[in-house]
């Protein structure tokens, strides 16, 4: 089924719609899930709510692109889990790692977090990432958006081991200042 | 540092990553979407590499189907070129011809009565031929560089024509020898001839449709006395009427095409001034022909 059927499906409000995404879009939203909270339980219980979010949400939405809408759900939901469940205990997988990566590019000056920093930090990011040359633009991406480990990077992207962590250091080393270029404290 | 300092210290860096992760969250599609296409092709070569046996005998499949396919195209081209060679759109200049042979040497008429004459069927060869396309392959694959890359179709490959040896050799050659070729188009044939008082260079593009263009491009020799074109077969130039290069527009070779009928091949004949005529047919579109032409007039610019 095409993804524009698939869509028509939700806005007849027919539920074979969640059974079809489930079915097309399940791994790839299960990946990013698993990746994030590493755990089987609420990697399922975080899908449940994707799609029912998905439900909610078309229509009135139309999204230009379905996978990619239902990843950042996915992805969204699982933060919000993840952040859930880290207030009470600190969890294990990649998630701590990349937290404690990304963390360091970050100024250790203290301020009042507000939306309109949050905007700025968001729009400062993202004419960053579109600046990266190509490659390194998708191993960040791969790593800090789909959370995925060195490994499956390299494998991904026919790289060494070694090379994908030199890379992700650079581009680390990179967005911290361009973060202080900006003037982006948080 | 105590354990509870330590903790918040990792508290805080923790949040301040944290909202970085939250920062990612509407990276542009377009930017997920090319990680997700460039990963996939990854996957494959990761595929290739875990299982090289089964990537070699798939590779070993497509080689052969490739092969297979090549062979009967082979057998098609062939066809087609002797079905040229009976339909005499051959130009004949008279005095001595030459043809491109494998080590690039031109040969003289004697040369070529030997050459001829050892082949069991050389009268119903096109006389513009390449000849003995077997050994020219040969010598062209021989000069090949590890680093040779497979060209579009649209693209001349000039390692070619400098295997052949006509590289700077042929100012006819040089100057009218397409470099650029409309979409979907390649070269069938190339040959030329070099008469007392012309040389030919013919050029024929087919494309995948089968549709072709001929282009006859023959340039006069000016006479010692007064340095006046001399027509070499007047006759045959005489039956239709040239376009002055200057005149020519997309529209005017339809026009000229339209003039004609579909058994006459759509001929007509545009002038470049100093003696050479590019005489045209074939049944491609006008936009193609006139791409071709117009390059040649940008070429003596």
């Amino acid at each position: 089924m095409k993804e524009t059927e698939l869509i028509d499906l939700y806005f007849e409000r027919n539920e074979q719609a969640i059974v079809v995404t489930q079915e097309k879009y399940g791994n790839y939203c299960h990946s990013i899930a698993f990746n994030i909270l590493y755990d089987k339980g609420d990697t399922e219980e975080c899908l449940n709510d994707t799609w029912l979010r998905a439900w909610n949400s078309i229509p009135p939405q139309r999204p230009n692109k379905l996978q990619l809408f239902l990843g950042k759900i996915t992805r969204n939901l699982a933060l919000d889990r993840y952040k859930a469940r880290h207030a009470a205990k600190r969890g294990g997988g990649c998630m701590e790692v990349a937290l404690d990566e990304l963390a360091e590019c970050l100024a250790a000056e203290d301020t009042v977090e507000d939306l309109t920093m949050a905007a700025e930090l968001e729009r400062s990011i993202h004419s960053f990432l579109e600046k990266l040359p190509a490659r390194e633009c998708n191993v960040f991406l791969r790593r800090y958006w789909y959370m995925e480990d060195y490994q499956t990077i390299a494998d991904k992207y026919h790289m060494k081991l070694n090379t994908v962590k030199t890379l992700l250091f650079r581009t680390r080393c990179k967005l911290n200042e361009h973060l202080e270029q900006e003037g982006i404290v948080i | 540092m105590s354990e509870e300092g330590k903790n918040f210290m990792n508290d805080n860096k923790q949040n301040k990553a944290g909202k970085i992760l939250d920062a990612l969250q509407n990276v542009p599609d377009e930017l997920l979407e090319r990680s997700e296409r460039e990963s996939a092709t990854g996957s494959v070569i990761v595929f290739i590499k875990q299982h090289k046996q089964l990537a070699v005998a798939c590779a070993a499949l497509v080689f052969a189907g490739l092969c297979f396919i090549g062979y009967r195209s082979a057998g098609m081209m062939e066809n087609m070129a002797t079905s040229d060679a009976t339909n005499s759109m051959l130009v004949n200049t008279g005095g001595t011809n030459w043809e491109m042979t494998a080590d690039g040497a031109q040969m003289n008429d004697a040369e070529y009565a030997v050459e001829e004459s050892s082949k069991p069927d050389a009268e119903n060869k096109p006389v513009l031929e390449i000849q003995d396309k077997e050994s020219v392959s040969q010598d062209v694959t021989d000069s090949y560089t590890d680093d040779y890359a497979p060209l579009k179709d649209n693209e001349v490959d000039v390692r070619v024509e400098s295997a052949i040896g006509l590289n700077g050799k042929n100012d006819l050659y040089a100057a009218y020898m397409p470099k650029k070729l409309p979409e979907g188009y390649s070269f069938d044939a190339v040959s030329m001839s070099k008469g007392e008082k012309a040389e030919v260079l013919q050029v024929r593009l087919v494309n995948a449709e089968g549709k072709y263009m001929q282009f006859i491009i023959q340039k006069q020799k000016e006479n010692e006395a007064g340095g006046e074109v001399e027509k070499e077969n007047p006759e045959e130039i005489a039956v239709q009427k040239a376009l002055p290069a200057a005149d020519l527009t997309q529209e005017a070779v339809e026009s000229l095409r339209a003039a004609t009928t579909e058994e006459e091949v759509k001929s007509f004949i545009v002038d470049y001034g100093e003696g050479v005529t590019v005489e045209c047919s074939g049944d491609a579109e006008a936009a193609d022909f006139f791409e071709i032409l117009s390059a040649y007039i940008k070429k003596d610019d």
